[in-house]
Formats: structure tokens, C-alpha cells, sequence
């Protein structure tokens, strides 16, 4: 079927589709920024180059794997999330270990300062000692996802379309259970609620805050490996674009809060999508931020921003 | 006799150049109740926050348990049973009355991402157990039926109820109360009193700073009187009430005299 017989609604469906997918991906970058924003008041911005090292740690991943043991397509696949998820939970750890913790009682724009550094420093990091060009995800891997697919009425939904947002809504059910009905989640709200009342009640702090770091950039790895199958190429720039979008994410929903996180993403990414079938793809980067322009001008705080129960 | 639960030596708390406690040696035993007084400003909230580790003493030191825990973390000594609650309510506002609770378990309950992943069977039994001792506490306080209600909701005699039960969660030896009948009345603070007794029951030591001089005659072993940072008496309740000195520092000059 040619581009010009498909019908105007069916691919209105396919860009409404192609957005929901763009917004579980920012949705997953957005929980990083907003669940260390709700434990230590900061911004990350080092959380983008999280995800873009997970995005290179999975790719180089799979090609040891294949070298080693030929290409089982979906065990090396699914060995290549776990490697994402364990490089950049290192890194986020390490990061939070190196650059953040000692900053913890300075002004707000000393770690903020710190993480603006960390950023640049590891995507040059990256680009020095691992790739300066663009990398290609191994077709091989990605290509049954992307051709095989499923009818929904009036539109056609690859796998990977389904994957990247059956694993995000898997993700997000899994975290919010977390955060709200174990041990562990109980102890995060304590911190982000108050730090020093944690500490007097036993709670080891900086185990906690940690950990944070270790969750949410795990669930960056995540998205960073969906990415690279969804759009084919990686760089060492790809985590800065990303995380900016995410972050605009979490600061439409309302920083801080999860529900929010989610609800700013997947609007950003429904408006892109729309701006760039209606404009081109040079218009979804003004969209997204006169989006994000209007919302803090009518609600400061952000979509969700009121509702504080939420805070991680 | 073992080594008392809590001693103080030449314990000194400076802030520039105002001496906020100056020198105070107090030794706390298992079972007893010991009280701080002494007028607005007297330092009794600094000694607190020296003996939580709050603020690093001067000089000086705190020995807990036989043990120099002086210019420890609050985690460490909350580890070492010390557990504390505040003047002017610190709860967790926005989770529920029984979560306020399990977060004050977690050092005798490790916290274990890995088994969290897994669920297992073992694990399960773990969460449950912390619940169903989480709500225990709850009964102690004669909260029970509230454990589900966010711990903002609660009137103010309660949530200083449930701060009492978070701390004693951490399974402390010796618990500092801050004013825990400072605006009840005269019921509400009819229950305290038999609250705290029962907490020394427990085999807890109690320090506790409180204004209310009913209740701080009516339950402390011994009481200790602080003014300008300066530990101006120390000894029973019946003697504390005759000392001229006390009278002087809580009435003025020109009365006392």
C-alpha cells in the first residue's frame, strides 16, 4: 500500500501512536529527574548521559555477545537491557557518590553547578573514548520488532511500538508499587520528606538517596535501549536532547511528582509528534516548549505540581 | 551496678559567643525518669540536640551504654537506642499514621533491594511481621484505629502520640521526650503521665523536658534545672520544689528574695 492510499484518520491514529511511544520514553528519563528532585531537591542534569550510557553499553554489549557466542536475537537482546541497566545504575551511583553527596548541605546551585559538569564531562567522555560518530543500532537485532506488527482498527503497530509501551506501563506499575506499598518506598518518602527526621528515626540516608540513583537510572538504561531500537543510531549527544525533553517532561507534570512525570511526557510527545506531521520535524522542539511555556505560566507548579502527597 | 544508660560530662554547647549549655553532668539509668527544667531560653532543647546528635557538642562528653558516642550522626545513635521526639511535631505529615511507624523499623529490619526484586516467600513473611509490629505500637499509644489515616489528619494530642510511638519502633534504651504535654489539657496530659510510666515499665529511661510542673513532679525520679545554660540543681522532685535557687530562677530576684 502506497503512502498516498493510506486514509487521513489512519494516520492521524499512526502519529497519535507514534507520539504515545515518544512519551513512555521521555516518561522513563522524566521518573529519573523527578524522583531525585523529590529526595534531594536537585535537578540531575547528568541523568541524560545515564541514558545515553546505557544506550552504547547495550550496543557494544550485543556485539561482544555476538562475537562470543553467535546471534541468539533474543537472549543477547535481553542480556544487553540487563548490561544497559548495570552501566548506568554504576554511573548514576558513582555519580551521585562523586559529585553530589559532599554538596548536599551547599547553596542549591552548587550541585546543580556539579551535575551541569558531570553532563558535559561524560558525553565527552564518551565521544573521546568510545565513539565520535553516530552509531547504528545491529539491524539484526531491531528489525523484527520494527517490520512485524499488529492491526488495531485503522492503524498498524509494530512490536517494538508495543514493547516500548507495554514495558513502560510494566515499569511504571512495578515503581509505583514500589514507592508506595514496600519497606523500601516508605523509607524513600521519609528522606524526600525529611532528611534529618529519617536519620534520627535509623534510616540509613545515604543508602536510601543511593539508591534513588540506582533505580532511576536503571530505568533510564531501559529507555536508552529502547531508543537506539527505535530510532537505529546512537551518539554521544543523544542523552542530551532526550534528557532535555524528559526533564521539560517533569517540570510540565510538576517536578517531584511521578504521576506527573508521566501525564508531562506523554503530552510532549503526543504535541511533537503532531507539530511534526503538521510542520515538520524542525517545528517539535518550538512546540515543546511553548508548551511548556504556557502550562508554568497558568500553573507555575506544573500539571500535578500541587498535589505534593505524590512526591517521591 | 552495670554502667548507667546515658552520662553527660562537661557538656558544652556554644553558638558565637553565647554559651547556649555550659558544663552539664547528668547520669541517666534504666528505668528512671529524669526531667529537665527551667525557664524559656535555659538550653534545655540544645542539651537535647547535643545528646541526639543534632548539634556537635564543644566540649565535653556523652557516653551511651558505656560507650563515647560524643559528635555521633542521629543514625548511629538512634542505632545505639537513643530515640527522640521534638518540641514542635517532626512527623512524616504526608504518609499514614502506621507508615510514620514502619519507618522508624528499618534498622532492625534491614532494608534489602535484591529479595524486594524476587518477592520471595521469606521476604513476604518479613513485610507482614513489620506490619503487625508496626501496629503493636500504634496499640501502645492507644492509636490502633487510626493506622491507616495520613498522620497530617490527626489532632495534636495524637500525632505527639504517634511520634512517641515512632520513636519507641526504633526500639530505643533511653527516649528524650521534648514537651510532650505542651499544649494538651489537663485529660490529655492525665494521659500522658500514664503513658510515659508505662514506657519506663517498658525498662526505658525517659529524659524529658516539659514546662507542666504537675506532670514533671508527679512522674521524674529526679530532676535536673537548667537556667542561662547553667545547671543550677539537681536532685528530687520534693527537693527541686523547696530550692530557693530554682524559686530565684523561674520567679525573679526581688520575689525570691
Amino acid at each position: 500500500m502506497t503512502a498516498d492510499a493510506v486514509p487521513v484518520t489512519s494516520t492521524i491514529t499512526a502519529i497519535l501512536t507514534d507520539g504515545v511511544v515518544k512519551g513512555a520514553v521521555y516518561a522513563l528519563v522524566a521518573l529519573g529527574y523527578t524522583m531525585v528532585y523529590g529526595v534531594l531537591g536537585m535537578i540531575n542534569f547528568a541523568h541524560g548521559e545515564v541514558f545515553m550510557i546505557g544506550m552504547f553499553a547495550c550496543v557494544y554489549g550485543i556485539g561482544a555477545m555476538s562475537t562470543a557466542w553467535g546471534d541468539h536475537v533474543a537472549l543477547n537482546l535481553m542480556l544487553g537491557v540487563v548490561i544497559a541497566m548495570i552501566f548506568s545504575a554504576a554511573y548514576g551511583y558513582a555519580n551521585e557518590r562523586i559529585a553530589y553527596r559532599r554538596l548536599r548541605r551547599a547553596h542549591v546551585l552548587a550541585p546543580l553547578t556539579s551535575a551541569i559538569g558531570v553532563s558535559t564531562f561524560l558525553q565527552y567522555f564518551i565521544f573521546l573514548t568510545v565513539s565520535k560518530q553516530n552509531v547504528d543500532f545491529p539491524r539484526y537485532y531491531s528489525d523484527w520488532l520494527t517490520n512485524g506488527h499488529v492491526r488495531f482498527a485503522t492503524v498498524d503497530v509494530t512490536y517494538l511500538q508495543l514493547a516500548i509501551i507495554g514495558t513502560t506501563l510494566v515499569l511504571m506499575a512495578a515503581l509505583f508499587y514500589f514507592i508506595n506499598a514496600t519497606r523500601m518506598g516508605i523509607a524513600l518518602r521519609a528522606v524526600a520528606q525529611d532528611q534529618l527526621m529519617a536519620g534520627l528515626v535509623g534510616i540509613p540516608v545515604n543508602k536510601v538517596i543511593a539508591f534513588t540513583f540506582v533505580l532511576g537510572s536503571a530505568l533510564a538504561a531501559v529507555a536508552g535501549v529502547m531508543v537506539a531500537m527505535y530510532n537505529d543510531v546512537l551518539g554521544f549527544d543523544a542523552g542530551y536532547r532526550v534528557g532535555l525533553k524528559a526533564f521539560t517532561a517533569a517540570i510540565l507534570g510538576g517536578i517531584g511528582n511521578v504521576p506527573g512525570a508521566v501525564l508531562g511526557a506523554v503530552i510532549l510527545g503526543v504535541s511533537e509528534a503532531l507539530t511534526t506531521y503538521w510542520y515538520g520535524s524542525g517545528w517539535s522542539d518550538v512546540t515543546t516548549f511553548v508548551v511548556l511555556m504556557l502550562v508554568l505560566l497558568l500553573r507555575p507548579r506544573g500539571l500535578l505540581g500541587e498535589r505534593v502527597a505524590d512526591k517521591v | 551496678m552495670s554502667a548507667p544508660l546515658l552520662e553527660t560530662r562537661g557538656l558544652t554547647k556554644t553558638f558565637g559567643g553565647l554559651k547556649a549549655v555550659q558544663q552539664i553532668d547528668l547520669t541517666v539509668g534504666a528505668n528512671r525518669i529524669v526531667s529537665v527544667i527551667g525557664p524559656n531560653g535555659a538550653g534545655k532543647t540544645t542539651f537535647f540536640n547535643c545528646l541526639s546528635g543534632i548539634y556537635r557538642p564543644d566540649g565535653g562528653t556523652i557516653t551511651l551504654a558505656g560507650r563515647d558516642v560524643t559528635g555521633r550522626p542521629p543514625h548511629q545513635l538512634c542505632r545505639l537506642g537513643l530515640a527522640r521526639t521534638f518540641q514542635n511535631i517532626r512527623l512524616f505529615p504526608e504518609m499514614s499514621v502506621l507508615e510514620n511507624v514502619m519507618v522508624a523499623q528499618f534498622q532492625h529490619r534491614a532494608l534489602a533491594p535484591l529479595p524486594l526484586l524476587f518477592r520471595s516467600a521469606k521476604y513476604c513473611a518479613a513485610e507482614q511481621a513489620h506490619r503487625d509490629e508496626a501496629r503493636k505500637f500504634l496499640e501502645f499509644v492507644e492509636l490502633g484505629g487510626r493506622a491507616n489515616d495520613p498522620a497530617g489528619s490527626l489532632a495534636y494530642g495524637l500525632q505527639r502520640r504517634l511520634e512517641i510511638a515512632r520513636a519507641l519502633a526504633t526500639q530505643p534504651k533511653l527516649l528524650l521526650l521534648d514537651e510532650p504535654a505542651a499544649g494538651m489539657n489537663p485529660q490529655e496530659t492525665a494521659g500522658m503521665i500514664g503513658l510515659i510510666s508505662r514506657i519506663r515499665d517498658r525498662g526505658l529511661a525517659v529524659l524529658l523536658i516539659e514546662h507542666h510542673m504537675k506532670l514533671v513532679m508527679s512522674i521524674s525520679d529526679e530532676i535536673l534545672v537548667l537556667d542561662h545554660g547553667v545547671p543550677i540543681a539537681h536532685g528530687k522532685p520534693e527537693a527541686i520544689r523547696n530550692d530557693p535557687q530554682v524559686i530565684r530562677a523561674y520567679l525573679g530576684e526581688e520575689i525570691a528574695a
